[in-house]
């Protein structure tokens, strides 16, 4: 990529949307920096246990985002398919079944959610923005009538949270977890035939289609992770909050994907990487803990997070034109 | 408005373009062309593909302005900034493209920017479907209904439409780039009958066809272009069919090539198709391709040749007929399917179809072939480098690394890397679509090597081209398509260029419907 820089002239914009991953961490060193400043208990190993383990939420979740972004789609089911993934696993254990049955569904579900996108993409050919959209308004009525107007049963065992909360050198199992997924997705997309034809589909469908890849495969595929990622946050925030609730999701659309997107993938597709979004979402979590030091209200949140997504969509859209 | 096309005599030109130079980057399009029509003319306009006809029209109709040259309207020269002008100076123009709103009325289409308009300027719709049937009544283009949606209408009558548009404005002159249409006999008379009248009206009409023989009974004159320059104009009676050809090609017609022998058939062809039909596209059509053979798919472009390509290859999943491979049918619906039946297609726009364009040169390169060197689904880079340094050496692409993207390749380099990716699957069915479209003299030149030996280790090949001299020089035979249909095979002595241009235009002729006139 860096050769693409050579014998062109290089503007600030255009600076930063070609080495956009190296400009997510040192803004990350940035943000650090003034989060200490503001407030030196930030730097402290609890607290920033305590943030890790919130980022590895929204950070597993970019793992199925950063595959569907980068085929040029999005996955707008993510805060429901979270919620009613774990609110099955939840009631699938408090029915006495096992944690492997009880996350077993919970992934399973999330899974096949994955898939039904994948099918309104690939096959019926409607843009994932407004396919996505309907399945989650979809899932919101199921999951109600699920539980039958009930409060989600919530009979979270204490080993469930220490899964999630407990500690193996030194860190959250569920930055561990996320440390494994996160490898795994930047071999896989570095490394794979399948991550190859991830780049390929979301660069070009036609010309891959015509290479003799089946991007309907692709898709499915893609969409599947993403599905699954957003059930095994869910698992994981159902750990953490000791039970599943409605709206458990709702914090779990814009954050992620701002994180995919500040971490340099092309919300056109093609371009980007999973190492981007690991800065990404560091950036955004670190950033949402600045914004709850200085006392700024979820409203002053939304609309940071809505201005930097537009500010970078604007800058890496001005990029991918110049190149052109 | 009649009376006044008419008085203006024979003497003075209505519209003439002197010395018209247009060059796109590198390429010349026009080289001092010359195209005059005069009033109560039509004026045919021939010549090859790329011989700048269209350019001609975009510069007559405001779309594009001449480097140099002047055109002049009845006497008067002329400047037109952009269509709009070109329109209000009397000049309508129906493009090769169609260009009509397929969610509006055939009324609102044909009045698009001259609606009449009432208080307030609501479009006053009444009138509005009233002056374009006066319109339609005026052209004998009674069958339509100005209430009708054109996403409703066939091909044929959208271009009636487009014609009934370009009239909307009352033009002295019609401009009329017919390019890649498909009428049937019976809308072929319907549209020269409309021609006859405005004839009759005193105005003018250029024509653009390659229905050469038909256009013959209703051509009055006819002006020749090739490589950008006008080469002939003359009234048609004193122009045969041949002569027509030969100034096209600028020579001629000789055999230039070494004649190819033709590959005998045999009982398991390497591909066979039957009864190959894609919606109105390709119509019932068979085929076969043999080992070592190279054939041709002539014909106008647009005749259903890129569909052909891509049915082939297995991008359609309606399909009808079969298709055998060696034998055994294969399932098609699906490149991947075509590709291990070991098809390998190099497409029509190399850009959309055939290049991630942002990415490196060597997953291009290795694209179709990643199975190769995935074990696992890993890749082995060490493999991966290999195969491509392969295949660069092959083919000879130039490119400093091949980690850069693929778009910073020239023309010729990136269609070498499109035919690379195919040659790593060991393909022996290679389906190529103008390959060497806008591609420079000496990387022809290789390309034409590469599809010979290609059929000399044994592979088939079927090669569309737009370069007839391509076809009569690299193919043992060649079918030239009509309309979705193969209306002509030629091959040994009947195999030249004149015969593959006369065989694309003059289809249609046979049927007893145009005999007729």
């Amino acid at each position: 990529m860096n050769a693409t820089l050579q014998g062109r002239r290089s503007s600030p914009a255009l600076l930063i949307a070609e080495h956009s991953v190296l400009v997510a961490y040192i803004l990350l060193l940035l943000l650090v920096g003034v989060a200490i400043a503001l407030n030196p208990a930030f730097g402290s190993l609890g607290n920033l246990k305590a943030q890790l383990l919130i980022a590895s939420f929204v950070g597993i979740i970019a793992i199925g985002q950063t595959f569907v972004i980068l085929t040029g789609h999005i996955d707008l089911s993510v805060p429901w398919n979270l919620t009613f993934s774990a609110i099955l696993a939840a009631t699938c254990y408090a029915n006495g079944y096992g944690i492997p049955a009880a996350f077993g569904l919970g992934i399973g579900f999330g899974a096949l959610v994955g898939a039904f996108n994948a099918v309104g993409v690939a096959i019926f050919r409607v843009h994932s923005l407004v396919w996505t959209l309907a399945t989650n308004a979809l899932l919101q009525g199921l999951a109600l009538l699920y539980i039958n107007g009930q409060p989600p049963r919530s009979t979270i065992p204490p080993f469930w949270r220490d899964m999630v909360t407990g500690d193996v050198g030194g860190l959250p199992m569920a930055a561990l977890l996320w440390l494994v997924l996160a490898v795994l997705t930047i071999v896989v997309l570095k490394r794979t035939s399948f991550g190859r034809k991830v780049y390929a589909t979301g660069t070009n469908e036609t010309a891959a289609f015509l290479s003799g890849i089946d991007t309907r495969l692709v898709y499915l595929t893609v969409f599947i992770i993403s599905g699954a990622s957003s059930a095994v946050a869910g698992l994981l925030l159902t750990g953490y909050a000791s039970q599943t609730y409605l709206g458990m999701g709702n914090d779990y659309l814009l954050v992620p994907i701002a994180a995919v997107i500040i971490g340099g993938t092309s919300v056109l597709g093609g371009t980007g990487g999973y190492v981007g979004s690991i800065a990404g979402t560091l950036m955004v979590v670190v950033l949402q803990a600045v914004l709850s030091t200085a006392q700024i209200g979820q409203a002053g949140k939304n609309i940071i997070f809505g201005g930097i997504i537009l500010l970078l969509v604007l800058l890496y859209g001005r990029a991918a034109r110049v190149n052109d | 408005m009649d009376a006044t096309y008419a008085q203006e005599g024979h003497r003075r030109p209505l519209l003439a373009a002197g010395g018209i130079v247009k060059r796109f980057g590198g390429t010349l399009a026009l080289d001092r062309a010359d195209l005059a029509c005069f009033p109560r003319e039509i004026h045919a306009l021939h010549g090859a593909n790329g011989a700048g006809k269209s350019t001609m029209v975009k510069i007559l109709s405001g779309i594009f302005a001449p480097d140099t040259g002047t055109i002049t309207l009845r006497g008067q020269p002329v400047s037109f900034a952009n269509p709009r002008e070109a329109a209000s100076h009397g000049i309508g123009t129906v493009f090769q493209e169609l260009s009509l709103f397929a969610h509006m009325t055939v009324a609102e289409n044909v009045m698009i920017g001259r609606e009449p308009t009432g208080l307030l300027g609501r479009i006053a719709s009444g009138k509005l479907r009233r002056d374009v049937q006066i319109l339609l009544e005026r052209l004998k283009i009674t069958h339509l209904d100005p209430d009708a949606m054109v996403a409703d209408l066939s091909l044929a009558d959208r271009q009636l439409v487009e014609i009934a548009k370009a009239l909307a404005g009352d033009p002295g002159v019609l401009i009329l780039d017919e390019g890649t249409s498909a009428l049937a006999p019976r809308e072929v008379d319907r549209l020269f009958a409309i021609l006859r009248h405005l004839r009759l009206e005193g105005r003018a009409v250029i024509f653009i066809s390659h229905r050469m023989a038909e256009a013959r009974e209703l051509v009055d004159r006819v002006t020749i272009f090739r490589n950008g320059q006008s080469v002939v104009t003359a009234p048609m009676q004193d122009l045969d069919d041949e002569a027509i050809v030969e100034h096209m090609l600028g020579r001629r017609v000789e055999q230039s090539f070494e004649r190819k022998a033709g590959v005998p058939p045999s009982v398991t062809p390497l591909l066979r198709a039957r009864g190959l039909t894609v919606a109105d596209r390709i119509k019932d059509l068979d085929l076969t391709l043999e080992a070592g053979e190279v054939v041709g798919l002539g014909g106008r472009e647009g005749q259903g040749q890129g569909d052909l390509l891509l049915a082939l290859f297995g991008a359609y999943r309606r399909l009808g007929g079969r298709i055998e491979c060696r034998g055994q049918p294969i399932r098609t619906g699906t490149p991947w399917r075509g590709k291990a039946a070991g098809i390998a297609l190099i497409p029509e726009d190399r850009k959309v179809q055939g290049l991630l364009q942002p990415m490196g040169i060597l997953p291009n390169l290795t694209l179709a072939t990643l199975p190769r060197f995935a074990r696992h689904g890993l890749i082995n880079r060490g493999q991966e480098d290999a195969l491509a340094g392969n295949l660069q050496d092959r083919l000879a692409i130039k490119a400093a690394s091949l980690r850069l993207p693929v778009r910073s390749l020239s023309g010729g380099n990136q269609q070498k890397v499109v035919l690379a990716k195919w040659l790593a699957t060991g393909a022996d069915i290679f389906l190529f679509y103008d390959p060497t479209r806008g591609i420079d003299v000496g990387t022809k030149q290789s390309f034409y090597r590469l599809i010979e030996e290609l059929a000399a280790t044994g592979k088939a090949v079927l090669l569309y081209s737009t370069e007839t001299a391509e076809l009569v020089g690299l193919c043992h035979r060649v079918l030239v398509m009509n309309d979705g249909r193969i209306t002509a095979e030629l091959k040994g002595d009947g195999l030249s260029e004149a015969a593959i241009i006369q065989a694309g235009a003059s289809a249609g002729v046979a049927s007893p419907e145009r005999a007729l006139h």
